[in-house]
């Protein structure tokens, strides 16, 4: 018998080996099949990272929708300190993108604080007012009824004139005019070269005095000033001519705020074209009305013409009530005079009249029982407009008297 | 007609202020610069490609290194004009100390290279290759006879606008 060769024999089992496995894996497909396929796919799933995420992404979400508010609270809890970390380093990073984000919330905010802190001090200023009394006060106290604001809104109004001569929209980083207002004819400094100015001071202020991002918000030059209202891309600059009122600011911060809402991205990506800003002309145009001057007053219907003659009237009033109480006080002092001659026994006063100025008293007098020089003197001292008309007679008792001579 | 910044720096007594009131339309007094630091002037020109732009010059005091308050001022700039003293060696190596100090500050933007005092005799050496490449043009000037000074802003106002 012939030995089988072995490379043959090893040949024949590879095949038959082959043919097992193939067979094998034909009855596992049968009896297995869908459950084998299912579990690669679970194997590539946690294998593949992107596919991990997409799962990790559905399940996460589907879950935080179905918390209850308890399960809620809890996940806020963890979840709390790794968000203020976050929130922390993106600060640390990136202040400028905060700033941004918090800056419409935040400074509305401010501008409340600020104007309670106003309002609270106008009434102080109010009950200070309140003690004093001049005939402008008077005035202004009817005009605050009458128009229902305080008494202490109505006096700085009227004393504090003031008008917005130009105003500047100037871009934070290179000082770049953005767009120009002026109320002011005739020619001015070059608004480009001005508006750098501003940035440049602003800066120079900044970096010689404040550490930390303490803004410049006003400057004085002689009877001007200088408000800066501070944006994440702009500065507002308005020069004033005068006294505004305390929330002069606060209306220019408003506008830039209104500014910054409606044209964010040009003002951001800004080049130096300023026709690409020339809608907001209207909105800058505005502040040039903020001024309470002859204007206003005239618009409540006070003129010029009308304020002098309510003046002259209140004059000639005065001037009136005075001369009736000095007739009135010289009337009783003559009374009085009469009065007391009238208590002399040998003096009876029975008419008092006034002729150009001068009063004549009229009566009769014992000249053996006083003489009218020495009662005039005694009864009436300094007193040039009183003239004494008495008839020398003698008493004979009380009430009755024979005339002895003619004055 | 757009407005762009650019910027005048070099070391002290280089003839920076000179070269600006030799061009320039407004200007403003020069004691701004000994107590603000910069002076600002404008100056309107024609590109060559026909744009009509507005040149903010900030004339930055004299200073051989950029201060904090300084290195504010060239904020936002499209270009600027690094000048030295041809008469002077010193306030050229200044010059190239301030170019890189401008880069960290802003990045690359256009510059022109003017050594100024063309009417003097030169003491100072021709400006590193490395620097002349990195310019967009290299001039020289004399702000005594007005030599060359109009080119300078018109070079840089060209590549500027160039972008």
């Amino acid at each position: 018998m012939k030995n089988p060769d072995p490379k043959t024999s090893a040949a024949l089992i590879t095949d038959s080996k082959q043919q097992n496995d193939s067979d094998l894996e034909t009855l596992q497909k049968l009896l297995v099949g869908i459950d084998r396929e299912q579990a690669q796919d679970v194997f590539a799933r946690v294998q593949q990272l992107d596919r991990r995420s997409d799962d990790i992404y559905e399940v996460l979400v589907d879950a935080v929708s179905k918390l209850n508010p308890d399960e809620q609270s809890k996940v806020m809890e963890h979840l709390s300190s790794v968000a203020a970390t976050s929130l922390k380093t993106s600060i640390r990073n990136d202040p400028d993108n905060v700033t941004e984000i918090v800056y419409p919330i935040m400074l509305p905010a401010i501008r409340q604080a600020v104007a309670d802190s106003m309002r609270s001090a106008l009434e102080r200023i109010d009950n200070m007012f309140k003690s004093k009394l001049s005939p402008q006060s008077i005035k202004w106290r009817i005009e605050a009824q009458r128009s229902g604001v305080s008494y202490a809104e109505v006096l700085l109004r009227n004393t504090m004139h003031y008008g917005v001569e130009q105003a500047f929209l100037i871009d934070k980083k290179s000082g770049l005019l953005m767009q120009h207002v002026s109320a002011l004819s005739g020619s001015q400094k070059d608004e480009d070269a001005v508006s750098a100015m501003f940035l440049a001071i602003e800066r120079f202020v900044k970096d010689s005095f404040s550490e930390d991002d303490d803004a410049l918000q006003r400057v004085t030059i002689g009877e001007r000033l200088v408000y800066l209202a501070h944006g994440p891309h702009a500065l507002l600059a308005c020069v004033v001519k005068g006294t505004p009122p305390a929330d002069f600011l606060e209306n220019v911060q408003s506008t830039l705020e209104t500014i910054h809402a409606a044209e964010p991205d040009t003002l951001k990506e800004f080049s130096g074209d300023r026709d690409t800003l020339a809608s907001i002309n209207p909105v800058m145009s505005e502040l040039l009305e903020l001024d309470f001057d002859e204007k206003e007053e005239a618009s409540d219907g006070f003129s010029d013409k009308a304020t002098i003659g309510m003046q002259l009237a209140a004059i000639a009033g005065l001037l009136l009530l005075s001369y009736l109480w000095f007739q009135g006080m010289q009337g009783k002092r003559v009374d009085q005079y009469m009065h007391e001659l009238n208590s002399n026994q040998h003096i009876q006063v029975y008419n008092a009249e006034k002729r150009g100025g001068i009063w004549e008293l009229k009566g009769i007098i014992d000249p053996s029982g006083a003489t009218p020089a020495g009662i005039a003197h005694s009864a009436f001292v300094n007193e040039p407009k009183v003239v004494l008309q008495l008839t020398p007679v003698r008493f004979l008792n009380a009430g009755t008297a024979d005339v002895a001579d003619s004055n | 007609m757009i407005t762009k910044k650019i910027c005048i720096i070099g070391d002290f007594a280089v003839g920076k202020t000179s070269l600006i009131n030799r061009f320039v339309d407004n200007h403003f007094s020069e004691e701004y610069l000994t107590t603000v630091g910069v002076k600002l002037d404008t100056k309107e020109l024609v590109t060559s490609t026909g744009t009509d732009i507005k040149l903010v010059i900030w004339d930055i005091a004299g200073a051989d290194e950029l201060t904090t308050a300084k290195r504010s001022y060239i904020d936002g700039a499209s270009g600027y004009i690094l000048v030295y003293d041809i008469s002077r060696p010193k306030t050229l190596v200044s010059a190239t100390n301030l170019q890189g100090s401008v880069v960290e500050e802003i990045g690359s933007v256009p510059f022109v290279l003017v050594g100024n005092k063309n009417d003097l005799e030169a003491k100072a050496p021709e400006p590193d290759a490395d620097l002349i490449d990195k310019s967009c043009h290299q001039l020289k000037t004399s702000a005594l006879t007005g030599d060359g000074v109009a080119d300078v802003f018109q070079a840089l106002a060209e590549a500027v606008v160039a972008g």
